[in-house]
């Protein structure tokens, strides 16, 4: 499975994760194993990389293409504390990062950003802080931008991020993770990290309550110990295995354009005539 | 048959507290759960309640509460050994996600091993249209326009926002009911009343959710808080060799 963002505080214990090569070569993977299947246009767009840890992505972007800005977004400045030994000051205006929580800032205009792109980061906020994240995404792009989202599902194989902890794949969705995350707590002496619960069909319901249009979705399905997943499809019949099976869920989300919006073209475009430009 | 009982509170639907005590007793009855001589606490919160039947089927005694107490709060009527049943006809718990997750655990923690909870809610697949006093008439209007506009909508016509169930399909309850620690046995998928024809119209919207996920409405749930927690030990990984 290609979850590879460090966009946790959890990963950041991973020396590795802070390098430089390490975080161009996971941009590579994630843009050409995710992004470039959406063909986004970053070229000259406002991108806003939400949980972005500590810029990798935002410097793969800014690097390889010519956007008019990259914005990363994280809980915690870890571009500024991470010893990656990236100057990303350098970029000046064309890059800026905001560390705290997003749906609570007022540091990003609305409407002004064009692209949205969100990597494994929904999972780690419960559904009630997802909703107003996804509330706040939506207000910040303009009409006619879009964001790509790709985000692990509670019934991946790695659903409840016990792997670390637990030899078994599925492991959550065969024992109660109650009883998973007190016997690593016990073990470990610090609880797990929170995962929601949420299967394929409630994130898409979220997106869809939060404004976007459903562009485009894949659903990319769980392959690994097919001997387990028989098991977990033993345990659930009452789940469709479209909903069951699914890993991860990758989507192209448009915020459309509203009538008054449409409007406001359209008068702009008589105005000016349709080839004046 | 089942008398509701009393009036909703006006921030539950009534129609779906009543169907939804209407479900809870139809599976109770369809699986023949035994009630006689049990210690069952109810969670209704005023929108409808089964104490009546309960009582007929002869419950050796019936708590109730409107609210399951927050974290650190007990319970108005704890019970040290814990409830052999506890049966929640829906409630707010069911409205707020994150609250959800707070009343499972209470849930858990407040009944007797290998007592019961018996628990309905309708998912975000339900038509909630009925309940907006014939504002809107879409059937499913909720999974064809997105909240703020179904919320300026009403507003203009000087109805309050719509109050939807916590954002979570079927499996996602039934994800939350396995995590919580309950073992399940009983899953009940209630199928929407919304035809198909109209299913099959939207279908450029309603067509991403998984079709058996987009036909369940509510489910209802028998869970058994099991009498001893798993072995854990032989698929842990040894901390060291992490």
């Amino acid at each position: 499975m290609s979850d590879t963002r460090a966009a946790n505080p959890a990963s950041r214990a991973t020396p590795e994760k802070d390098r430089l090569e390490w975080g161009r070569q996971q941009a590579e993977i994630l843009w050409g194993g995710f992004c470039a299947g959406f063909d986004p246009v970053v070229k000259r767009q406002t991108v806003l990389d939400f949980g972005c840890s500590w810029g990798y992505f935002a410097k793969y972007l800014v690097d390889r293409f010519a956007p008019r800005r990259v914005i990363g977004v994280d809980l915690a400045p870890y571009w500024d504390t991470v010893d990656h030994g990236w100057d990303w000051r350098r970029h000046g205006e064309r890059l800026a990062f905001i560390a705290g929580d997003v749906a609570e800032s007022s540091a990003i205009p609305p409407g002004s950003v064009d692209l949205v792109i969100a990597i494994s980061v929904f999972q780690y906020l419960p559904p009630g802080k997802l909703q107003a994240v996804l509330a706040k995404l939506y207000s910040l792009l303009r009409p006619g931008g879009e964001m790509l989202v790709r985000t692990r599902v509670f019934t991946s194989y790695i659903g409840a991020d016990l792997h670390a902890q637990f030899s078994l794949p599925y492991v959550h969705l065969l024992y109660p993770k109650r009883d998973l995350d007190a016997f690593a707590s016990e073990r470990r002496g610090e609880r797990p990290r929170y995962l929601n619960a949420l299967t394929a069909s409630s994130y898409l319901f979220l997106f869809h309550q939060a404004g976007f249009e459903l562009a485009e979705i894949r659903r990319r399905m769980n392959r690994a110990a097919p001997e387990i997943l028989a098991q977990v499809r033993e345990r659930y019949p009452v789940v469709a295995e479209a909903e069951l099976f699914c890993a991860e869920i990758e989507a192209r989300l448009l915020r459309p354009y509203e009538p008054e919006e449409l409007d406001a073209i359209t008068s702009a475009v008589r105005v000016r005539g349709p080839n004046e430009g | 048959m089942v008398d509701p009982g009393a009036p909703a509170s006006a921030s539950f639907s009534p129609r779906l507290a009543q169907l939804g005590a209407a479900r809870v007793w139809a599976v109770l009855q369809e699986v023949g759960f035994a009630i006689a001589g049990k210690v069952v606490l109810e969670y209704a919160p005023g929108a409808a309640s089964l104490s009546g039947a309960l009582q007929q089927a002869g419950a050796g005694a019936l708590h109730r509460i409107e609210a399951v107490p927050s974290e650190g709060q007990s319970a108005s009527e704890p019970r040290r050994a814990g409830y052999d049943v506890i049966v929640s006809v829906g409630g707010h718990a069911f409205l707020e996600p994150e609250a959800a997750e707070t009343a499972l655990a209470w849930f858990y923690d407040n009944l007797a091993p290998e007592g019961s909870l018996v628990v309905t809610t309708p998912t975000i697949f339900a038509d909630l249209t009925p309940d907006l006093g014939g504002v809107l008439r879409t059937p499913l209007a909720h999974l064809l326009f997105p909240r703020f506009i179904l919320d300026e909508h009403l507003a203009a016509r000087g109805e309050a926002a719509m109050r939807l169930p916590a954002p979570y399909c079927g499996a996602t309850w039934l994800m939350l009911f396995h995590s919580a620690g309950f073992a399940i046995d009983h899953f009940v998928r209630h199928t929407t009343e919304v035809p198909e024809e109209i299913l099959q119209r939207f279908a450029d919207k309603l067509g991403r959710y998984e079709p058996q996920e987009l036909r369940t409405s509510a489910v209802t749930a028998i869970l058994r808080r099991p009498a001893q927690l798993p072995d854990l030990s032989p698929i842990a990984i040894a901390r060291e060799s992490r």
